[in-house]
């Protein structure tokens, strides 16, 4: 009896040594599983925040960002998400020690407490879980947006008067610029941060931050100068000659008052624009007869005009090329020496749901159809005025458009060509000589600003960067 | 009256016998079982705190590369990020090449030397207080960690003085395995092997117990991987 005691204690050490191994080790691999699972968390938590900036999205927070018809996002106002989960309470403003989510950090941008900023509330609740499906979601707890300053950033982005904490930063695709007395940087966009928290049941915490702005095409382009653009040296213009209108042929012009102002208004641009005068005289002479280019009375039908910084150079229009394909609904990448045409456009394009359209190579725009949203061709765009396109037209890299049949189509929108690469692909040093042939025919380019604010909101916020924050365990 | 034999009063001596040896052969199983758990154990716990502190090393290493390139060249406008270039972040230094005006491309692999190379990383962040050089560098079996502000110097010799021992016992060398491998940015056409399109550092890192099994007297060796990607765009 003894012995069986004695040994039966014996065993029971050794087990209790055995589980006690097997339970550290499991603890370790936990910690490191947990820590990583809140990384990714935080990681999705600003992926919704980034997401749900769009305008475009069903479940779109721009009312929240900016309020009304406010142009940007006031320096002391806070927009959260929060995401609490089992009927847990997410309070970030509830700045007490037991609040395992109060939002802290915001005091070190800012130097003030967030009950001090204007918070919209209710917070906005995250999409993230689906209850239908039973799933929970990522576990970040909130997320939080804010403009950006040089204050809260920490960075002198002009090297002016040091760390600026009134004006908000905006982007215009290629730097980040301060803004002046409330008012906003022509041809850029906000600068936005997000900041997400995650907490895991296990108690592993990260914060995550991104600034974002919208993509650099959409400021770029959203106020474009002339209803042609043509960007660069040397530039080309060829339009039909007088008389090539009537049976089954449009009355081509080049038309830079809006289609989308009243009657009477004069709203409006140029009908051609060119970026460097010495181009000026031959695009004059051949933009004749006069009367198909047409522009309201305070702006010269034909004229220089001056683009934003990232549409004056091949690294810039590069960049934007490159944001642009970022955001594209549809790359389509023809075989050197061969093109696409229309019929590899996304059946679902419609006037409701316009699209973008990038195309690595030549492209054929043929057919009777319509097209909607932004079209970017990097080498020669075909153009057969029986199509129509109702957009932004961008002919970006080898700087061709070339037309030449007849028909009855109409570009609603605008249009912009520019030489970025030589016939080899690789990037000019300078602007080339983009040139714009439409001999046949067709009822030519109507500015629509409406068709140009379209496209501009097709594109989304993209990050400018990403940093970890460091947090000390509560 | 005839007093009764009693023969249930005790144990003989060959019962004793008997029962002394079946406790002594038990008892010394018991306790063969037990020193071996106890030698287990030990070797167990060598391996698990080796585990444990490559755990955070890689953890750590992550981080950094996950912020790497903090704050990037469109943070600032554009002549302050061309005239001072120590307040850019570029993702990862390199070594030669670095500090020539402008700053000499290398090839990963090819031209950069040890930096960045199969055992050395510099990893470029701001962590709160201005653009800083992180570097880990394995020398002999130790994986050193050292940081300073980044600067106008070469960033190999800046970082050199601010190493200190991170991890022991990374036996990486020995197995010719390198700790860090590089994926560059998947565009069309492909970037060139250059430190700035590096997106993805894949951590590899073999560490060898403190102290060796006690039962097969060996040292042994866990593997560890980790995949960090950087966040930042471009510059």
């Amino acid at each position: 009896m003894v012995i069986a005691l004695f040994t039966l204690m014996l065993i029971s050490v050794v087990a209790t040594a055995l589980i006690l191994m097997a339970g550290t080790e499991t603890a370790l691999k936990g910690n490191y599983k947990s820590a990583m699972q809140s990384f990714y968390d935080a990681k999705a938590g600003l992926e919704e925040g980034r997401g749900r900036l769009w305008a475009r999205n069903l479940n779109s927070i721009a009312n929240c960002v900016f309020p009304g018809s406010e142009a940007m996002m006031q320096v002391n106002q806070v927009c959260y998400i929060v995401n609490p989960s089992g009927g847990e309470v997410v309070n970030p403003l509830d700045l007490s020690a037991g609040n395992p989510y109060a939002d802290v950090e915001y005091q070190q941008e800012w130097g003030i407490p967030v009950t001090g900023a204007a918070v919209q509330q209710p917070f906005i609740t995250s999409n993230s879980p689906i209850a239908s499906a039973n799933i929970a979601g990522p576990l970040y707890k909130w997320v939080r947006i804010t403009p950006r300053t040089e204050f809260s950033g920490n960075i002198d982005v002009d090297g002016i008067n040091g760390i600026d904490n009134l004006n908000p930063l905006f982007y215009d695709g290629m730097q980040q610029l301060l803004s002046t007395n409330g008012i906003p940087v022509p041809a850029a966009s906000q600068v936005l941060t997000i900041t997400a928290l995650a907490v895991t049941p296990y108690g592993s915490r990260r914060m995550v931050q991104y600034t974002v702005a919208l993509a650099g095409a959409a400021a770029a382009l959203a106020n474009v100068p002339s209803a042609l653009t043509l960007d660069g040296n040397g530039v080309s213009f060829t339009g039909p000659s007088a008389g090539t209108g009537g049976s089954g042929n449009g009355n081509f012009q080049i038309v830079g008052n809006d289609a989308n102002t009243p009657p009477g208004t004069h709203s409006g641009i140029s009908a051609i624009g060119y970026t460097n005068s010495s181009d000026g005289p031959s695009v004059s002479m051949a933009a004749t007869p006069s009367g198909n280019y047409l522009s309201p009375a305070v702006v010269p039908n034909v004229g220089l005009v001056i683009l934003p910084p990232i549409l004056q150079t091949p690294s810039g229009l590069q960049t934007l090329v490159n944001s642009i394909t970022q955001n594209a609904d549809l790359v389509l990448s023809p075989p050197t020496g061969t093109a696409v045409d229309q019929n590899s456009l996304p059946s679902a394009m419609s006037a409701s749901n316009p699209m973008i359209v990038v195309v690595n190579g030549d492209f054929n725009l043929h057919g009777h159809g319509t097209g909607y949203g932004l079209l970017l061709v990097t080498g020669t765009l075909d153009y057969d005025p029986d199509a129509s396109w109702n957009g932004l037209v961008l002919v970006i890299g080898q700087g061709t458009f070339t037309s030449s049949r007849r028909g009855v189509g109409v570009i609603n929108g605008a249009v912009l060509v520019a030489q970025t690469r030589d016939a080899s692909g690789n990037l000019l040093a300078n602007l080339g000589y983009s040139s714009f042939t439409q001999t046949g025919g067709g009822n030519g380019i109507q500015y629509s600003s409406s068709w140009v604010k379209a496209t501009q909101a097709l594109m989304t916020y993209q990050v400018l960067s990403f940093r970890e924050i460091p947090l000390a365990t509560p | 009256m005839k007093k009764q034999a009693h023969s249930a009063g005790g144990f003989s001596l060959v019962e004793l016998l008997i029962g002394t040896i079946l406790f002594t052969i038990i008892t010394g199983i018991a306790f063969s079982l037990l020193m071996s758990a106890q030698l287990r154990y030990q070797g167990e716990s060598s391996v698990t705190q080796a585990f444990q502190q490559a755990n955070v090393a890689l953890d750590q290493i992550v981080r950094d590369v996950h912020s790497a390139g903090y704050p990037p060249a469109n943070s600032f406008a554009a002549g302050i990020a061309l005239n001072n270039p120590n307040l850019v972040a570029l993702p990862f230094s390199w070594s030669p090449g670095y500090t020539n005006t402008p700053p000499t491309p290398c090839t990963v692999g090819v031209s950069c030397g040890a930096v960045p190379g199969d055992y050395d990383l510099i990893v470029e962040t701001d962590l709160g207080n201005g653009v800083q050089w992180i570097r880990y560098s394995l020398q002999g079996t130790t994986l050193m960690r050292g940081m300073t502000r980044k600067g106008p110097g070469d960033p190999v010799g800046a970082t050199a003085s601010s190493l200190a021992p991170y991890l022991d016992s990374v036996m990486n060398g020995n197995s010719s395995l390198p700790i860090f491998t590089y994926t560059f940015d998947n565009t069309t056409p492909p970037p060139p092997s250059q430190p700035s399109f590096i997106r993805e550092v894949n951590i590899t890192l073999i560490v060898q117990s403190a102290h060796p099994d006690p039962q097969t007297q060996q040292y042994r060796t866990i593997t560890l991987t980790g995949q960090a990607v950087r966040f930042n765009p471009n510059q």
